[in-house]
């Protein structure tokens, strides 16, 4: 099948509108409601094109295309039309600064848009680099407005948290509120009045916190204007430095674009790259930059002298904590990992500890201890199955002991699709907190024996009395089992208690099979605790996840936070100092009431400042890089461990560069490529063995509101305001 | 302290607001500013006094809301009381000089009234005229038409009076016949630029009013330097009027951009207490 256009032959796509075809081939028509990802409007008529045959102009971006068409893109008529449309647009849009002849010359002259209350042109808008609306004016050269131009006049939404809103600028395309439902399946937002009044907006114009909004930031994305924009970032302007990298707030490995300026890390904005297709969350996408601005980071090294903390030399804090640990027996030192840390920061640390001759290592993670007891015997490496975006062609979705709210909540963006192709989507959980707004919520008392039970429907379905549980149980043993694929996903809330947890685990596994599954996911409690365990960063296993425990190689396996242990090497808050320790070393970003305690401390780096790779809790890998000054003295963690393994004398560090450490950990380390699920890594013989000694070690605190035992609330306020609304003040 | 009487946004992001300040008002000249503190956390800010009443004992200011402090002020309801230090820089110079042109732009075209009464006063032949982006952007046309023998408007997008900026109406002026002696220009630091600029290129003299940076405004700090005529002045000592053809308008543009970065970086972590602002 072909169409022509403007004279020439292409060929099309059964489905596709003109608009798509002309996209596909590079010819312009323009639009301002019209967005790839979503649905067709033909609000703005700016894609009018002509058609043979066809009475009237026809918006190229709702018509679908049919063979033989022949459409006309480029006539002056067309573009006249096209002129006058754009020009009553923009005269309800603040727009003398678009045409106006100084333009240019104005905004280099004020490179940064002026902090203005209202916007009332380019020279004050947060949108002006990347807006739509003048590459449009610039597409048509239209230089004038021949009706008169108004201002709104409506009042300015700013008392909502992270999001700044405008409807003065608003040209209603339309597109937020379409991102809003069809791709984020929320639905915060919709058209609101009529007419000329009509404008955008949540129920009865209330606050964005009091409606199901989740502060993803989607609609900012696609907004063609400065209407929606991020308060905390919204006057950076233009990044003096750009680049690629991964999100460690949570295990989703939401692959973003980061942006720095005046050496400091500016903006963080969801990446066409990767699984979460260009969407990203409230912490991904506004607490990280404040974050790791934040006023409270560690900026010296430090070593308690006469019971104070007093800043020293980096010298003098390494001689300092190996003097201290080589004090101790290695049985009696212990480590926690943070599962922030990279593969490469990990393996370095693990070596550190088994260079002293050590196998105290624990995750600070609730999820990884039991995950290994339960998983690590059925399968070769503890892992999911499948990937995220596997979700969306799933019939049947079980989503258990998490809420998507700020664990992995990019993943409800497949889910949604999932949703949207008949799919039916369960969610057990505990909490009463804001979740799936299609999910069918079920929530038990307990969720160890509500698995029970729903395993037992699956296997023998209606054997036993109904109870509202069984009932539910019911329910979704039906769907499971009805579907062609099915997803089940494991989230923290299940693994507050240890042995819970490994119940749930296994019995999840066991669900996984009866049903035939399709993927199986764990939504770990942490941003890398998959890329730890795959770093060997945990007792009895080494790089790829094998198990060495029988080697003789090390003393012992005990729990870092358990008896016999006298020394501590932390690199995530822990708790509580256990009883008889008597000397602590504390390495992080941020500081706690344990780093008060410690003998010494050493200041490291956020995610955003550092390098190397995650791996997100579908096997991905993620490459993380950095364009940020740490502050003071400060160093990334991998450049940390390095001068201690030297400082400790040990072998297996002469590391110049990152990329030497992924070479060395010998994974597969591709990004944007899978870890091939379930299979040894590297190729090597082991038997999972699965006993006390890999007991888990916590409980941790809640995972979702902390970014390595730091509560994101404290640096910055608006999440505060937001976790709260949602329930998650504990 | 001084209490605010009455404030209200005059066109969107202009704020007008009246002071009781009846010391303030006894003293005042065309020409003089004011330092404004909103709270104890805000910065100073210089604004020019836009008119003043000795026997009601009031001065009015006009401000644009652009930054973490000017937010706050603009959040002030009648009767809430601000610091207020005035007046303050040096007495603008006013003499018959025959046919004058007084260009105001955004701020400016509230605070350059005191001037244009002074000149329409001395005997002068007054040409007011004020320029926005937008009609919806312009105010108190009225006002100064009442002590300007002449006043146009101009606007970005035409959408009132001439299509362009106060230089533009400047220069169709005198390529038709118009002499003038003397221009004086406030406004935002873009356009008192160009206008000086136009004006030099005319052959008139103007007169400027700068507003870099500034905390003490009394000559000791020294952060509102700026470079006229080779040499350094401070503006709120020396100025704020200067001859708008030896400014070294790069560097006030440089000057005033110092602190964007840190400002910038502010509104990451803090709400401000009122409305949620940003900054700290």
């Amino acid at each position: 099948m072909t169409a022509r256009i403007d004279g020439k032959d292409y060929d099309i796509i059964e489905g596709e509108t003109i608009l798509d075809i002309a996209r596909r081939n590079d010819i312009y028509i323009p639009t301002l409601c019209n967005h790839p990802d979503l649905s067709a409007f033909g609000g703005c008529r700016l894609c009018l094109v002509k058609v043979e045959g066809f009475r009237a102009f026809v918006p190229a971006c709702a018509t679908p295309v049919q063979d033989d068409m022949v459409i006309e893109t480029t006539e002056e008529d067309l573009d006249d039309l096209r002129r006058r449309i754009l020009q009553l647009i923009l005269s309800e849009h603040p727009s003398a600064c678009i045409i106006c002849a100084d333009r240019e010359e104005c905004l280099d002259l004020h490179p940064d848009p002026t902090k203005a209350g209202r916007v009332t042109g380019c020279r004050f808008c947060p949108n002006r680099n990347e807006c739509d609306l003048f590459d449009v004016v610039k597409a048509l050269g239209v230089d004038d407005i021949w009706v008169e131009t108004e201002y709104k006049d409506v009042p300015l939404y700013r008392r909502d948290p992270f999001i700044h809103r405008d409807y003065n600028l608003c040209i209603l395309c339309g597109r937020c509120v379409r991102v809003c439902a069809e791709i984020r399946g929320v639905s915060a937002i919709a058209f609101t009045e009529r007419s000329h009044d009509a404008t955008i907006g949540t129920a009865f114009q209330g606050p964005l916190v009091d409606s199901s909004c989740v502060f993803c930031g989607a609609c900012e994305d696609v907004c063609p204007t400065g209407s929606i924009s991020s308060k905390m970032t919204r006057w950076v302007s233009i990044p003096e430095v750009t680049g690629k990298s991964t999100c460690v707030m949570c295990p989703a490995g939401c692959a973003m674009d980061v942006g720095f300026k005046w050496g400091r890390m500016t903006i963080t904005e969801p990446s066409e790259e990767g699984e979460n297709v260009a969407q990203a969350c409230l912490k991904g996408r506004y607490c990280t930059v404040p974050l790791t601005n934040s006023k409270d980071r560690l900026e010296y090294p430090r070593v308690t002298t006469d019971g104070v903390l007093r800043p020293v030399k980096w010298e003098t804090a390494l001689e300092t904590a190996v003097e201290g640990l080589k004090g101790f027996a290695p049985e009696e030192i212990g480590m926690i990992v943070s599962p922030s840390l990279t593969v490469e920061e990990a393996f370095l640390a693990q070596r550190i500890m088994r260079g002293l001759g050590s196998d105290n290592i624990a995750i600070a993670s609730n999820m990884a201890g039991p995950m290994q007891k339960a998983w690590g015997g059925a399968m070769d490496r503890v892992a999911g199955i499948g990937t995220m975006t596997d979700i969306r062609d799933c019939d049947a979705v079980l989503i258990v002991g998490t809420d998507l709210s700020l664990t992995a909540a990019v993943t409800q963006v497949h889910v949604h699709a999932a949703w949207k192709d008949g799919a039916s989507v369960f969610n057990v959980k505990i909490d009463p907190r804001k979740g799936y707004r299609h999910a069918d919520v079920i929530e038990p008392d307990a969720y160890g024996p509500f698995m029970d039970i729903l395993l037992e429907e699956v296997k023998a379905p209606g054997q036993q009395p109904h109870t509202p549980d069984r009932d539910a149980a019911g329910r979704i043993a039906s769907a499971l089992k009805d579907a062609d694929k099915t997803a089940i996903l494991v989230g923290p809330g299940a693994f507050r208690d240890a042995a819970e947890g490994t119940q749930v685990a296994k019995l999840a596994l066991e669900l996984f099979e009866a049903v035939n599954g399709t993927v199986l996911l764990p939504l770990w409690d942490g941003g890398n605790v998959q890329g730890v365990l795959e770093a060997g960063a945990s007792r009895c296993l080494t790089p790829g996840q094998c198990i060495e425990q029988d080697s003789g190689k090390y003393s012992s396996g005990r729990n870092p936070l358990g008896e016999g242990i006298k020394a501590l090497y932390l690199t995530h808050p822990v708790p509580e100092i256990p009883e008889g320790v008597e000397f602590v070393v504390y390495q992080g970003p941020f500081g706690s009431q344990v780093s008060e305690r410690a003998d010494v401390i050493l200041p490291s780096s956020m995610f955003s400042e550092t390098e190397g790779t995650v791996i997100s809790l579908d096997g991905r890998v993620g490459s993380i890089t950095s364009d940020a000054r740490l502050p003071n003295m400060a160093k990334p963690d991998w450049k940390v461990f390095i001068d201690m393994g030297r400082a400790l004398g040990l072998d297996g560090f002469d590391f110049e560069a990152v990329a030497d450490i992924t070479e060395a950990v010998g994974l597969p380390l591709e990004p944007g490529t899978h870890l091939p699920p379930g299979e040894p890594l590297p190729e090597g013989d082991r038997a999972v063995r699965v006993d006390d000694a890999v007991n888990p070690v916590g409980p941790w605190p809640c995972s979702a509101t902390r970014y390595r035992g730091r509560e994101i609330a404290e640096d910055v306020e608006d999440f505060l305001e937001v976790a709260a609304s949602w329930g998650w003040d504990e | 302290m001084n209490r605010i009487i009455t404030i209200e946004e005059e066109v969107p992001n202009v704020h007008k607001m009246v002071i009781d300040a009846p010391d303030v008002a006894k003293k005042c000249k065309p020409g003089h500013f004011a330092i404004v503190i909103p709270d104890e956390q805000s910065e100073r800010i210089p604004l020019s006094i836009a008119d003043w009443d000795e026997d009601a004992g009031t001065v009015t200011i006009y401000f644009l809301e652009v930054g973490v402090s000017t937010m706050k002020l603009a959040r002030k309801v009648a009767g809430d009381e601000i610091d207020m230090m005035a007046p303050l820089g040096r007495e603008s110079e006013i003499d018959n000089y025959g046919t004058v042109v007084v260009c105001g732009g955004c701020y400016g075209v509230g605070a350059i009234y005191p001037i244009v009464k002074a000149l329409k006063e001395a005997g002068n032949t007054v040409v007011t005229i004020i320029e926005a982006r937008a009609k919806y952007l312009l105010y108190n046309e009225e006002v100064l038409a009442r002590d300007s023998d002449e006043i146009y408007t101009a606007t970005s997008d035409g959408s009132h009076g001439t299509k362009g900026k106060a230089q533009t109406v400047m220069k169709d002026l005198v390529d038709g016949g118009r002499h003038f002696d003397r221009a004086y220009i406030m406004g935002c630091t873009f356009m008192m630029m160009r206008n000086a600029r136009m004006a030099k290129e005319l052959g008139i003299p103007s007169k400027v009013y700068l507003n870099p940076l500034m905390v003490d405004a009394t000559g000791m700090c020294g952060v509102c330097r700026c470079d006229v005529g080779g040499e350094t002045k401070f503006a709120c000592v020396d100025g704020p009027e200067f001859d708008g053809a030896d400014v070294d308008w790069e560097q006030l543009f440089k000057r005033s951009a110092q602190y964007v970065p840190h400002q910038t970086l502010a509104y990451q972590h803090k709400k401000c207490d009122i409305d949620h602002c940003g900054g700290v």
